[in-house]
C-alpha cells in the first residue's frame, strides 16, 4: 500500500505539474488550453534533438526547449486567442484544439510517430524508499514543480506584471480602462504557460514512453487535476494532480478489471466536483 | 464540455498508435534460406527472393483476364498510406516493396509480364478499409495484397471475400479468417500467434515459472494476450496474473507491483511502445527483476527508442529479424535500386510480401485467370525466402504460415537478433 | 487650440441599431460637466464609447489636440482619460492599494498621486489592505474613482455616482470630486438627478433618447426641478 501510495504520489507530480500551466492560462483568459500538452512536447523534441542529437550542453539544450515552446504558447496567443476574443471560449477553446492537432501532426512528419530515445536530465541510481526506487530525475521534477509554484506566487503577488495579470483576469475591461495593456499580459501569460509546459515535457519525457503523443496522452489526467483543484488555482491544480496520481497507484494495484482505474478515477473526480463544486481549494488572484 | 474534444483526440490517437503497432512487424531470427521448392530458387544468398524463372513470352491469352495484358499484370497494394502514420508506411513501402518490384521487372517480370503495383489507402478506418475493397474490385487489379492494418484490413478482406475476389492478406482474427474463401492470409490468425507464443514460452519456462500477463485494453492486444493466456494456461503454465492497461498509461507501476506480490517471474506484454515503460518502471520495484515476453513489442523502433531496457526479452516475429544474410541482401538490393530510405525490419517484411506475391503470380502461370490465381495459391507448398516463415497454402487451408521466427533481445545495434528458424513446433 | 475633450459627430450602435446619435460636446479643464437624462437615454454608452471601450460606428474623440478615436481603451488611458464605470467593475479580490498601485502604473509619479487620492478619500487610506469586494457600496466607490484618479487624468469620466448610495455619501463623494478639480481635471458627470449635481457642475447636457437635446448651465436651462420635470421624468414624445 506505502509503495503504491509513493510511487502514485510520484506520478501525480506529472500531473500536476502538467495541471499548473492549464490553470495558468485559465485564470487569465477563462480558457482550457487543449494544446498545452503539445505545445510542451515540441520542446521536449527541440531539447532531445540539440542535446542528444547535436550534443548542445545540457542548460543550452534546456533552455532552448523552454524557449520554443515559450514562443508557441506566444504564437498560439497572437493566432488563435486574440483573434478570436469576443467570441464564445468554447469557440477559443476548439480553436486551441486545432492547435494541438497541427503541432502533433508537425511533430509525427518531424520526428515520425515512433518512440524516442530519452536520457533523464539527470541520471543515477536514486534511492530506495519502501521497496521503491526512487529516481533522480522524479526528485528533480517534484522540486522543479514547487519551485514553480514558488515563483508563479512571487511573480503574481510581488511584481507589477501580476498585479497587471490578477487585475486582468478579474476584469480585462475594467484593467484596460486604467491603461494596463491586456494583449502584452495575455501574450506575457501564454509565453509563461509555454514555458512551463516546455520545461514539464523535458522533465516527463524520460518516465513515459517518449513519442509525440506523449504529453497529449497525460493532458486528461493534467485536465481532472485541475479541475480538482477548482481550475484557477495552481497549488490546488498540483495538489489535484498528486491526489490523482495517489490514486491511480491504489487503484491501479487494487483493481485489475479493464477500465477500472479510468472509470473510478472519473467516478472519483466527479464525486469531488459535486461535493465541492469550486474544487479542493480556493481561487487565487 | 471541456473533456470530451480531449477525449476525441486522444482516442484517434490511440486508433493511430494502435495502426502503428499493427503495421510494423519485425524482422526476426535467421531463417535459413530455406529453398522453395516450387521454382528454381537458390538465389536466396544474393538477393533472398526465389529467382524467377526466365518468363516464355506468352503468346495469347484469349480470355482477357481483369488486370491482365499481355505486357502487364495488375495488383493492388492495401495499407493505410495516409493518417499520422501514413509517412511511416510510404516509406516502408517505397524501401520495401518497391525495392521488389523493381528488381523483379529488372528479371523480366513475372511469366514476361510487367508487374504494376496500384496503392490503396484504407485510411485505417474500417470504412476505408470498406472503400479500399471497392477500389480494388474496379481498379482493373489481377488480385490484391493487403499488408498492414487490424480493422481496416479485415474489413477490406472481408469484402473482398464477399465478392469472391481472391486476395491475401496478412493476418486477421480467428473470427474472419475461418469465414473466409477468397481471402489467404499469410500469416498466423492473431489468436494463433498468441497461442504460438504460448508455446514457445512454455518450452522455455522453468518448471516453478509464474507468468503475469499484461494486456493493452485495445482489441488487437487483448485478442492475441487472451489466446496466449488460454494457450498458456493449456499448457500447464502458471499464470498467476492478467491485467489490462490502458494506452497511454503515464505509470504501469502500480499494476507491477501486483505482480511483484504475486511473485511473476516472467511477464507476457501484449504492447507496443508501452513495453519501454513497463520494463522501467519493473526496475523501481525493489526486488523484481522479471523475464520479458510476449507480442506487439519486437519491433526494432521499439527497443532502439530505449536502449538496454529490455535486453533478454524473447518473443516471436512474424519475419526475419535484421541480422540475417537475407537481411543484408536486401539491403544492397535497396541500395542498387535506390530505395534505401527506409531500411529496417519493416521495409524488409514488406520486402517480403512482394515476393511471396511474386511467387503467387508465377504460380497463377503464363495465362494467369481467376481459377489459375486460386489454383496457383494453393499449390504453394513449403515456400520459404528466409524473409517470412515457409508459406505454404491448400485446398481449404488458407492460412499460409503456422510459424514464427523466435527472437531475442538484442542486437548491438539494439535491435532483435535471431534466435533460431522459423517454427510451428516449439 | 484650446486644450478640451472634444467629442463630434458621435454616432454609437450595440448593433445596428444606434443607441447614441450624432453626440456633440466638449470638456474643458477644470471643469465639471453634467450629463443629464432618463434611463435608457445613453449615457452609460456614450461614456464607455467615449473611453473606447464601445466601439463608435461613427464621429471622433479627441484629447486636447490629439485624435484618439482609433485608440483602444489602455491607450486612452494613457492620454489622459479615465472612467468610473457603471456597477463600478472593481477587480474584487485585489486590495484597495492594489487597485490604485495597478492604476498607478501609468502615472509618472504614482506616490504622489496616491497621496492627494488618500487625502481625497481618507476611508481607502483606513481600508487599505482589505479586499474591494469585501466593502460597502460607497466604499467601493470610493475605490472606483480612486483607482481613476491613480492614473492622473486629464479628463474623468463618472457613471452614475450616485447608484446605490445614500444621499449623503454621494454629496460627499461629489464634493471630493469638485475638490479634485483644482488639479486641473476635467470631470464629465452623468447622472438621472440634477439636485445631486446642482452645486458641482458648470454646465450641463442633456441627453434624451440617444441625442442631445440642450446645453447650458443649470440656471439657463432652468433650473434643477423644471428640468427633472422637462425633461427626466416620465418618457415623453419630443423634446
Amino acid at each position: 500500500m506505502e509503495i503504491s501510495l509513493l510511487n502514485g504520489a510520484f506520478l501525480g507530480v506529472i500531473y500536476g505539474l502538467i495541471a499548473i500551466g492549464l490553470v495558468v492560462v485559465y485564470r487569465v483568459t477563462r480558457i482550457i488550453n487543449f494544446a498545452h500538452g503539445e505545445i510542451g512536447m515540441i520542446g521536449a523534441f527541440v531539447f532531445a534533438d540539440l542535446w542528444l542529437d547535436h550534443d548542445l550542453p545540457l542548460v543550452l539544450a534546456v533552455g532552448a526547449g523552454i524557449a520554443v515552446s515559450a514562443l508557441l504558447g506566444v504564437i498560439t496567443e497572437f493566432v488563435v486567442i486574440r483573434p478570436l476574443r469576443g467570441q464564445p471560449r468554447l469557440t477559443v477553446m476548439v480553436g486551441t484544439l486545432g492547435v494541438s492537432s497541427l503541432l502533433l501532426v508537425y511533430a509525427v512528419r518531424r520526428y515520425s510517430p515512433r518512440p524516442r530515445f530519452a536520457r533523464p536530465v539527470i541520471e543515477g541510481n536514486g534511492f530506495e524508499i519502501a521497496g521503491l526506487l526512487v529516481r533522480p530525475v522524479q526528485i528533480l521534477t517534484l522540486v522543479v514543480a514547487l519551485a514553480i509554484l514558488a515563483l508563479l506566487a512571487l511573480v503574481m503577488f510581488k511584481s507589477s506584471f501580476g498585479l497587471r495579470l490578477r487585475a486582468t483576469a478579474l476584469d480585462s475591461e475594467a484593467a484596460a480602462e486604467v491603461g494596463v495593456r491586456v494583449g502584452r499580459v495575455s501574450m506575457g501569460t501564454w509565453a509563461i504557460a509555454g514555458a512551463i509546459a516546455g520545461l514539464s515535457a523535458i522533465l516527463v519525457s524520460s518516465q513515459v514512453v517518449f513519442s509525440a503523443f506523449f504529453m497529449s496522452r497525460l493532458m486528461l489526467r493534467a485536465l481532472a487535476a485541475a479541475l480538482l483543484g477548482g481550475l484557477t488555482s495552481v497549488t490546488g491544480a498540483f495538489a489535484g494532480g498528486i491526489f490523482l496520481g495517489m490514486a491511480e497507484g491504489v487503484i491501479g494495484f487494487q483493481w485489475i478489471a479493464p477500465g477500472a482505474v479510468e472509470a473510478s478515477l472519473a467516478v472519483l473526480v466527479m464525486a469531488v466536483l459535486i461535493v465541492r463544486p469550486k474544487g479542493l481549494v480556493a481561487a487565487e488572484y | 464540455m471541456s473533456r470530451r474534444p480531449i477525449r476525441k483526440l486522444i482516442g484517434l490517437v490511440a486508433v493511430l498508435a494502435l495502426v502503428a503497432a499493427a503495421c510494423g512487424d519485425d524482422d526476426s531470427s535467421d531463417t535459413q534460406a530455406t529453398t522453395a521448392p516450387t521454382a528454381t530458387t537458390q538465389a536466396s544468398e544474393s538477393t533472398a527472393a526465389p529467382e524467377t524463372t526466365a518468363a516464355p513470352e506468352t503468346t495469347q491469352a484469349p480470355v482477357p483476364t481483369e488486370g491482365v495484358t499481355d505486357d502487364t499484370i495488375t495488383v493492388s497494394v492495401v495499407a493505410g498510406f495516409t493518417g499520422l502514420f501514413g509517412e511511416v508506411i510510404e516509406g516502408i513501402y517505397v524501401s520495401g516493396m518497391e525495392t521488389w518490384l523493381e528488381d523483379v521487372n529488372a528479371r523480366g517480370g513475372v511469366n514476361g509480364r510487367e508487374v504494376v503495383l496500384k496503392k490503396v489507402d484504407h485510411q485505417e478506418t474500417a470504412e476505408g478499409g470498406i472503400a479500399a475493397c471497392q477500389e480494388v474490385l474496379s481498379n482493373g487489379s489481377y488480385t490484391a495484397i493487403l499488408v498492414q492494418g487490424t480493422g481496416p484490413q479485415a474489413a477490406a478482406a472481408d469484402c473482398l471475400d464477399d465478392a469472391g475476389f481472391t486476395n491475401l492478406v496478412w493476418t486477421a482474427d480467428d473470427s474472419f479468417v475461418n469465414s473466409w474463401g477468397s481471402s489467404y492470409t499469410i500469416f498466423p490468425s492473431e489468436e494463433g500467434q498468441g497461442a504460438l507464443l504460448a508455446d514457445f514460452v512454455s518450452a522455455n519456462a522453468s518448471p516453478d515459472e509464474k507468468v503475469g500477463v499484461v494486456l493493452l485494453n485495445v482489441p488487437v492486444y487483448t485478442r492475441i494476450g487472451n489466446a496466449f493466456v488460454d494457450r498458456a494456461t493449456a499448457n500447464g503454465l502458471d499464470v498467476v496474473e492478467t491485467v489490462t492497461v490502458e494506452f497511454g498509461q503515464a505509470s504501469f507501476t502500480p499494476q507491477l507491483i501486483r505482480m511483484e506480490e504475486a511473485g511473476v517471474t516472467t511477464v507476457a506484454m501484449f504492447v507496443t511502445n508501452e513495453a519501454i515503460q513497463i520494463a522501467t518502471d519493473a526496475t523501481t520495484i525493489a526486488g523484481f527483476a522479471p523475464d520479458y515476453t510476449g507480442a506487439l513489442f519486437e519491433f526494432d523502433f521499439v527497443t532502439q527508442a530505449a536502449p538496454g531496457v529490455l535486453d533478454g526479452a524473447t518473443g516471436l516475429r512474424i519475419s526475419a529479424t535484421v541480422d540475417t544474410p537475407e537481411f543484408a541482401a536486401f539491403q544492397a538490393l535497396a541500395a542498387q535500386y535506390e530505395r534505401s530510405s527506409v531500411l529496417d525490419g519493416e521495409a524488409f517484411l514488406y520486402y517480403g510480401y512482394g515476393l511471396i506475391l511474386e511467387e503467387v503470380l508465377r504460380q497463377a502461370g503464363e495465362n494467369p485467370t481467376a481459377d489459375s490465381l486460386i489454383s496457383g495459391i494453393e499449390g504453394i507448398s513449403g515456400f520459404a525466402t528466409g524473409v517470412l516463415p515457409p508459406i505454404t497454402w491448400g485446398s481449404g487451408d488458407l492460412v499460409g504460415s503456422d510459424g514464427m521466427f523466435p527472437t531475442v533481445c538484442c542486437s548491438d545495434i539494439n535491435a532483435w537478433a535471431a534466435d533460431g528458424p522459423a517454427s510451428s513446433d516449439f | 487650440m484650446i486644450p478640451k475633450l472634444t467629442v463630434t459627430g458621435f454616432t454609437v450602435g450595440y448593433t445596428h441599431v444606434p443607441v447614441l446619435r450624432g453626440i456633440d460636446l466638449d470638456v474643458l479643464p477644470s471643469e465639471v460637466v453634467g450629463i443629464l437624462g432618463a434611463n435608457g437615454a445613453g449615457k452609460t454608452t456614450l461614456l464607455r464609447a467615449i473611453m473606447g471601450t464601445l466601439p463608435a460606428t461613427s464621429g471622433t474623440v479627441q484629447v486636447d489636440d490629439l485624435d484618439v478615436t482609433s485608440m483602444p481603451a489602455e491607450d486612452r488611458a494613457r492620454v489622459g482619460l479615465a472612467h468610473v464605470p457603471e456597477g463600478r467593475r472593481l477587480f474584487s479580490s485585489l486590495t484597495v492599494e492594489e487597485h490604485l498601485d495597478v492604476a498607478g502604473l501609468i502615472n509618472p509619479d504614482p506616490a504622489a498621486t496616491k497621496d492627494q487620492v488618500l487625502e481625497l478619500l481618507p476611508k481607502l487610506a483606513e481600508r487599505r489592505r482589505q479586499k474591494a469586494g469585501t466593502l460597502s457600496g460607497g466604499e467601493q466607490q470610493m475605490v472606483a474613482i480612486g483607482r481613476a484618479l491613480m492614473t492622473a487624468p486629464r479628463y474623468l469620466l463618472i457613471d452614475e455616482l450616485s447608484a446605490g448610495l445614500a444621499p449623503v455619501i454621494a454629496q460627499e463623494l461629489v464634493e471630493a470630486l469638485v475638490r479634485s478639480r483644482e488639479s486641473g481635471t476635467g470631470v464629465l458627470l452623468v447622472e438621472q438627478s440634477p439636485h445631486l449635481v446642482a452645486d458641482a457642475v458648470d454646465r450641463v447636457y442633456l441627453l434624451e433618447r440617444g441625442s442631445l437635446v440642450a446645453e447650458g448651465t443649470l440656471a439657463s436651462l432652468g433650473g434643477a426641478d423644471r428640468i427633472a420635470d422637462l425633461y427626466l421624468g416620465v418618457d415623453r414624445e419630443g423634446a
